[in-house]
């Protein structure tokens, strides 16, 4: 058998400043689910022991598995468990079929992390969305446009923050993250 | 630049959103029994106005959902925005 190597789009990299530093988080499974709410709620808890979210663009956390709100009949879940496939098919199993959809996109995207006293400048240099604290708090999570990619940022601390990015455009992303440091 | 309240997201940068032309079109029901007329009415002829206008949009660097809002043409003022299947909000007084 041919020993496949998981490889991410950027190798991990890493990037820091003073007051700044980014990087490539280790690759993860993520996995999108559409349907009923509350039962994808349940089926997410049951399977990972996620709590449900508290509300729309929110995400919850626990034992490095997360799940987040995409919109009102989907979530998206990060799992630290390498087979995708497997948590796929225990989902499904909690799920009405034909009802919902249970989708492996492990491979779809990419996660960059982004954390320091500088971030939210260069955060707010791309979007036009509003990251001040008082209206993107610590578990928070937002859809939105930084530069021509559409990310899904999340507040996962004070100054740190996670950037979700297609695979394709994560080379866009981060040199445009890496430019702008300079100038903030 | 405007700002638009998505219903399920909350106040967003208009370059979040794309229009896609005017709400509650229903399709017909009795398919088969619809004159060429009837159907070149359905497809391809809009009110148009300028001034209040119920019209689709869609989310689509956000939430990626469609909902509908009544804007005016004329002015880019969006007066509501409400979820698809949602009863059309009333005119503003005065407008028309």
């Amino acid at each position: 058998m041919v020993n496949v190597e998981l490889q991410t789009p950027l190798n991990g990299q890493t990037f820091s400043i003073e007051g700044l530093s980014l990087n490539e988080m280790p690759s993860c499974s993520k996995i999108s689910l559409r349907g009923d709410a509350a039962q994808l709620s349940s089926a997410i808890e049951s399977v990972a022991g996620v709590p449900s979210v508290s509300g729309a663009n929110r995400f919850s956390t626990a034992s490095d598995n997360t799940q987040f709100w995409m919109g009102p009949d989907e979530r998206l879940m990060y799992s630290n468990s390498p087979d995708a496939a497997a948590l796929v098919q225990s989902l499904k199993q909690q799920l009405p079929a034909g009802k919902s959809a249970v989708v492996d996109v492990s491979d779809y995207y990419t996660v960059l992390r982004l954390s320091g006293d500088k971030a939210r400048d260069v955060l707010a240099s791309g979007t036009p969305f509003d990251i001040h604290p008082d209206n993107f708090k610590q578990g928070d999570c937002a859809q939105i446009r930084y530069g021509n990619a559409s990310i899904l940022l999340s507040r996962v601390a004070e100054s740190a923050y996670d950037l979700q990015v297609r695979w394709s455009f994560a080379e866009y992303l981060w040199k445009y993250l890496c430019k702008v440091a300079r100038y903030v | 630049m405007f700002i638009i309240n998505c219903p399920y997201c909350g106040d967003r940068d208009q370059t979040e959103f794309t229009c896609h032309g005017e709400a509650h079109i229903a399709r017909p029901t009795e398919t088969e029994q619809l004159s060429d007329e009837q159907w070149g009415e359905y497809i391809f002829f809009r009110t148009n106005p300028k001034g209040m206008h119920y019209e689709r949009w869609v989310h689509a660097h956000g939430c990626r959902r469609w909902f509908n809002a009544l804007r005016n043409t004329a002015t880019d003022e969006i007066f509501a925005t409400y979820e698809v299947g949602a009863a059309k909000p009333a005119l503003p007084e005065g407008e028309s």
